[in-house]
């Protein structure tokens, strides 16, 4: 409780200044579970503004960990989030972005928090969604033919990224993750090494055009209600300019069949998806490259998982989630690598 | 004789699941007292059997290296596949020894089936497709049941 209630009075010194306020009440501060790189904490600010009136606002703190499943660039992040404010594609709006480390022991941003949703990959699995679910998964494939549609040459993002030719989408995924994987297996990968001599070896067609690539679309990065749609696209840490299909791919990955019924992200059967997906973005889906990043998907899986695993070993964090990657999900992604290449069992 | 450690720690699972887990409060405790939980089971099943499946998997990459050294021309991927089918293994027998073993035969397994792969002819097939099949076994030998995944 004493950690909290340093964070808590640190969060309301800095929000003070940021607001220009004389004081800043903060509030119900609680960490939630998950969050691929950063610690994700809600909470509640009360103050008085200039004129009197009397301000609550409920936030969300994404907080950079001493170490987690992978390293991303939280101001890219913050630029993503940004890209999307006042468009089709629903975001929570970013407040304020803090590079200095020394005031809450790590570089945060600050936003907005959506009240009333659910974002919980078991709980769109549970009864009252059962009516609305396909509905939800639907949408989903909707508002990432609108995430495709942006033009982020307008962004801030071609700032802070270089993009890619169209021609050299793939290679640039493949080149990341490959060094990923160099720099952080703690055991040969044989799977994963023979995934990648046939990425290499079988590269897709390019894309028409480059796009906003959110990295990591799928179940558990959106908010939802049981009325049937979505209220918020989060979690963009490892969000780049490439080709669309690699989030299509992506979300179709096994191990996010979180029902282990065959549907996609627990909600829609693959076909459906990609027809939701074409009408919304008027763009056919190729199946050579959906194939091609289905592949390529499973090696990236790799390179976050085993990331995690090197972090624990060498004591960068204590999170459990990490050692949990190394007794169960790399062996679990080798499983879905050897089918995605046709060699499972 | 004393009770097994994956019986131990799979009792460890049961009574905190039924006194511990009621009483943890707020969302995050709940999840890493559920990710604790859950790398009990996990470690009780790799416990029993991690030194056979290591053993048994090293005797089955050493089983392709033997065959492949017919199938290689001379050069220093078969001088390689020849030194190590002439080290001593597996005389340490911690699991922290048999890993160390293990991870230098699927390195050199890495690069025999990058080798195989540039072949052409119905052998280089034969031993690309034996290859396969071990990797396949080797997912199996380490599969983890968990209610988290199939």
């Amino acid at each position: 409780m004493r950690k909290i209630r340093r964070v808590e009075e640190a969060l309301a010194n800095y929000l003070s200044q940021e607001l220009d306020v004389a004081r800043v009440e903060v509030t119900d501060l609680l960490r939630i579970y998950g969050g691929a790189s950063r610690e994700t904490w809600m909470f509640t600010a009360r103050w008085e503004d200039g004129t009197g009136t009397q301000c609550e606002e409920h936030l969300v703190l994404r907080k950079d960990p001493p170490a987690s499943l992978l390293d991303s660039d939280r101001e890219l992040e913050y630029a993503f989030y940004c890209a999307f404010d006042g468009t089709s594609v629903p975001v929570p709006r970013m407040r304020w972005l803090e590079s200095d480390g020394s005031i809450l022991g790590g570089p945060f941003f600050v936003m907005d928090r959506i009240l009333g949703c659910d974002a919980n990959t078991a709980r769109i699995l549970e009864p009252d969604y059962d009516e609305v679910r396909a509905a939800i998964g639907r949408r989903h494939y909707e508002i990432l033919a609108h995430v495709h549609a942006r033009d982020w040459s307008t962004t801030r993002i071609p700032e802070l990224l270089d993009p890619p030719s169209p021609a050299d989408c793939w290679k640039r995924e493949l080149d990341h993750w490959e060094s990923v994987i160099d720099e952080h297996e703690l055991m040969p990968q044989p799977i994963a090494r023979a995934a990648i001599r046939w990425l290499r070896a079988n590269p897709p067609p390019p894309p028409e055009r480059v796009t906003v690539v959110h990295g990591d679309y799928r179940t558990g990065n959106f908010l939802y209600r049981p009325d049937g749609d979505i209220y918020g696209i989060v979690d963009w840490e490892m969000a780049h300019l490439g080709d669309p299909i690699e989030d299509l791919a992506w979300s179709f990955m096994e191990a996010w069949e979180w029902a282990r019924n065959g549907l996609k992200g627990g909600m829609i059967d693959k076909e459906e998806a990609i027809a939701a997906y074409e009408q919304a973005s008027r763009m056919k889906v190729d199946r050579d490259a959906l194939h091609w990043w289905d592949v390529f998907s499973g090696v990236k899986g790799q390179g976050i998982w085993l990331t995690g695993a090197k972090n624990y070993q060498d004591k960068k964090s204590g999170e459990l989630v990490l050692p949990l990657t190394a007794y169960w999900l790399i062996n679990f992604q080798d499983e879905i690598l050897l089918r995605s290449l046709g060699r499972g069992a | 004789m004393k009770p097994d450690p994956p019986l131990v720690l799979h009792g460890i699972m049961a009574e905190f699941a039924r006194h511990v887990g009621p009483e943890v409060q707020t969302p995050f405790s709940q999840g890493v007292f559920g990710l604790g939980v859950t790398m009990l089971g996990m470690i009780a099943q790799e416990y029993d059997r991690a030194a056979a499946r290591l053993v048994e998997e090293d005797d089955a990459i050493v089983a392709l290296f033997e065959d492949a050294t017919y199938l290689l021309t001379e050069g220093e991927l078969k001088e390689r596949i020849r030194e190590e089918l002439q080290r001593p293994r597996h005389e340490n027998l911690r699991v922290s020894a048999l890993e160390q073993d293990n991870a230098r035969l699927r390195a050199l397994l890495i690069d025999l089936h990058a080798a195989v792969e540039q072949l052409s002819g119905d052998e280089a097939v034969t031993m690309e497709e034996r290859i396969w099949a071990e990797l396949q076994e080797s997912t199996r030998r380490r599969h983890i049941k968990s209610r988290l995944a199939s």
